[in-house]
């Protein structure tokens, strides 16, 4: 399969009109669905649209046909590899973009309400040692929590991305998120000195956003 | 509460994000391999080290995940179906081909009844085994092995999940437990005046296909080029050879038109039920706005036409193969 890919992708270099048209026929729809997915406003099918003309290739003063085709080295299915080009396409924009238009005037903090004392305090603790339990895990640990709680993919997504079952992610993410408790109530009760009860009420008073509803847990336990 | 506070967890990892790209971010290469599992066991761990750290490769492969094609999820009985059957399937099939390659004098003239069994059981149990052991990395990656109670609930109720987001304040855990239309979900903070770019209306294009003309109408509507106007009922599908098609009933019958070309159309847009455009090789652009005629418009050029965008009969805008775009705002009189 990758031979036929790399085959097509060579025809089209060199401007094979024929093999063209199969490309187009082809993979068009595919780069459509995948912009779609990226954005349903149908921005991203801009993206696509003008990867046609790097695609199908720039004549440079010298003459010489310069196809984004060359890049393609057979390391994973044309396919594939058209997907990647797409976002990373969309993703750099995506930055620039965000980079080049004014940020929105920060909200000021809301007046502190402080019924606790010692929240400031605790808030500063847990997040210094929540930030040394997070360095200390594995890069794959470290990644498969991103792809969950930063970029906000699904279970299903996560999983994809980490090439494991949804069941994995799922327990994995479970196990991470213990193993962090752990470590952060270990560094709470060496460096700070503080008690168990000390612990609960300061990782209670830094959770004043109880956060969403786990609805996996409503529901099965 | 037994588990990390959440909000802080995520501001934490996003504080740990390096932001700027770097020589080290996968190259596009690289993200595709890594979807398509054709990375080696090193060069894995090396780019999941560094997409562990990296927003810039994070944000990429967030938007792989989410672009990929659904895959068919596996029932669990069927990957334990394929765990056992693979072996019995293989030790089958080289019994067979054992059987099969037995010398003639052995089997033809007078066959002893010791011969089956004796030959059967030859067949090696080590090659058998080789040939039939199911690659352990396929067998992880099928699921089979089950988790906890917990874990591996989530993983039985929805297969193929997606979500949609961002809701405001949407449960982070109701993204997983949700099930939404699997239309693809949008990327990660689409909130960009990227998403206010294209006014036209959206038609949905699909693929041509080079239908044989005796092939039925069924068999290729899959195939189809549709151009679907806002009005859903109305739509246009173009076949090989010229050919266009309009239904008046969201497809399920259709009426030939005559457009009097007859090269392949490559792609069209409606903006509504009564006007289309439609675009092919070598300067093609036809125009309708009664739905039912059609009249050929001339462009600056006869390049070779691969999409078209339309807002009404008067405005629309068509792209070359070779990446120019030609507009109109008098219905094809005049190109800019």
């Amino acid at each position: 399969m990758i031979k036929d890919d790399l085959e097509l992708a060579r025809l089209c270099a060199d401007g094979d009109e024929r093999a063209w048209e199969r490309f187009v026929r082809e993979y068009r729809p595919l780069l459509y669905r995948a912009a779609d997915a990226l954005d349903r406003t149908q921005g991203a099918r801009e993206i696509a649209d003008s990867l046609y003309a790097e695609l199908y290739g720039i004549r440079t003063t010298s003459g010489e046909r310069q196809s984004l085709f060359r890049y393609y080295e057979g390391r994973s299915s044309l396919a594939t590899w058209l997907r990647a080009v797409l976002v990373q396409r969309y993703v750099d924009r995506v930055r620039v973009e965000r980079r080049t238009t004014s940020l929105p005037e920060a909200e000021a903090p809301a007046p502190a309400e402080e019924p606790d004392p010692h929240r400031s305090r605790y808030v500063v603790l847990v997040r210094q040692a929540l930030g040394r339990a997070v360095a200390a895990l594995a890069a794959r640990d470290r990644l498969r929590l991103g792809c969950y709680y930063v970029q906000e993919l699904t279970l299903a997504e996560t999983s994809r991305v980490l090439n494991e079952s949804e069941a994995t992610s799922s327990r994995r993410l479970a196990r991470t998120r213990a193993t962090l408790r752990h470590d952060v109530e270990q560094q709470l009760r060496d460096e700070a000195r503080m008690s168990d009860g000390e612990i609960a009420e300061c990782l209670a008073s830094v959770a004043d956003d109880p956060g969403p509803l786990d609805l996996k847990q409503v529901i099965y336990e | 509460m037994s588990d990390v506070p959440r909000r802080v967890l995520r501001e934490t990892l996003s504080d740990q994000l390096a932001s700027p790209s770097t020589s080290e971010c996968l190259d596009v290469a690289t993200l595709a391999a890594w979807f398509d599992d054709s990375l080696s066991r090193p060069q894995r761990a090396i780019a999941e080290s560094h997409a562990s750290t990296c927003a810039h490769c994070q944000a990429m492969l967030a938007a792989m995940a989410k672009t990929a094609p659904p895959t068919p999820a596996r029932v669990r009985w069927q990957a334990q179906a394929v765990r056992w059957l693979l072996p019995l399937a293989a030790t089958l099939a080289i019994a067979v081909v054992v059987w099969r390659n037995i010398p003639r004098d052995v089997q033809s003239p007078a066959p002893p009844s010791v011969a089956q069994p004796a030959l059967v059981a030859a067949a090696p149990a080590s090659t058998a085994e080789r040939a039939g052991s199911p690659n352990p990395q396929f067998l992880s990656r099928g699921g089979v092995g089950g988790g906890g109670v917990r874990d591996s609930k989530p993983a039985k109720q929805s297969p193929a999940r997606t979500k949609e987001r961002p809701v405001a304040a949407a449960p982070e855990e109701a993204r997983d437990v949700a099930v939404s239309a699997p239309a693809p979900p949008s990327l990660e903070a689409p909130s960009a005046p990227l998403q206010q770019r294209l006014q036209a209306p959206p038609a949905s294009v699909r693929t041509l296909a080079e239908a044989a003309p005796s092939v039925t109408l069924e068999k290729t509507a899959s195939a189809q080029l549709d151009i679907v106007s806002p009005v859903r009922d109305a739509r246009w599908r173009l076949r090989a050879g010229g050919i266009v098609e309009r239904s008046s009933d969201g497809g399920a019958t259709w009426v030939a038109q005559a457009t009097g070309v007859s090269v392949t159309l490559t792609a069209g847009a409606a903006p509504s039920p009564t006007i289309c455009w439609l675009v092919g090789p070598a300067g093609v652009v036809l125009l309708s706005t009664d739905g039912r005629t059609w009249q050929r418009v001339s462009v600056p050029e006869p390049v070779n036409l691969v999409s078209v965008r339309a807002s009404d009969a008067a405005n629309a805008t068509v792209a070359a193969a070779d990446g120019r775009t030609f507009t109109t705002a008098d219905g094809g009189k005049t190109w800019r």
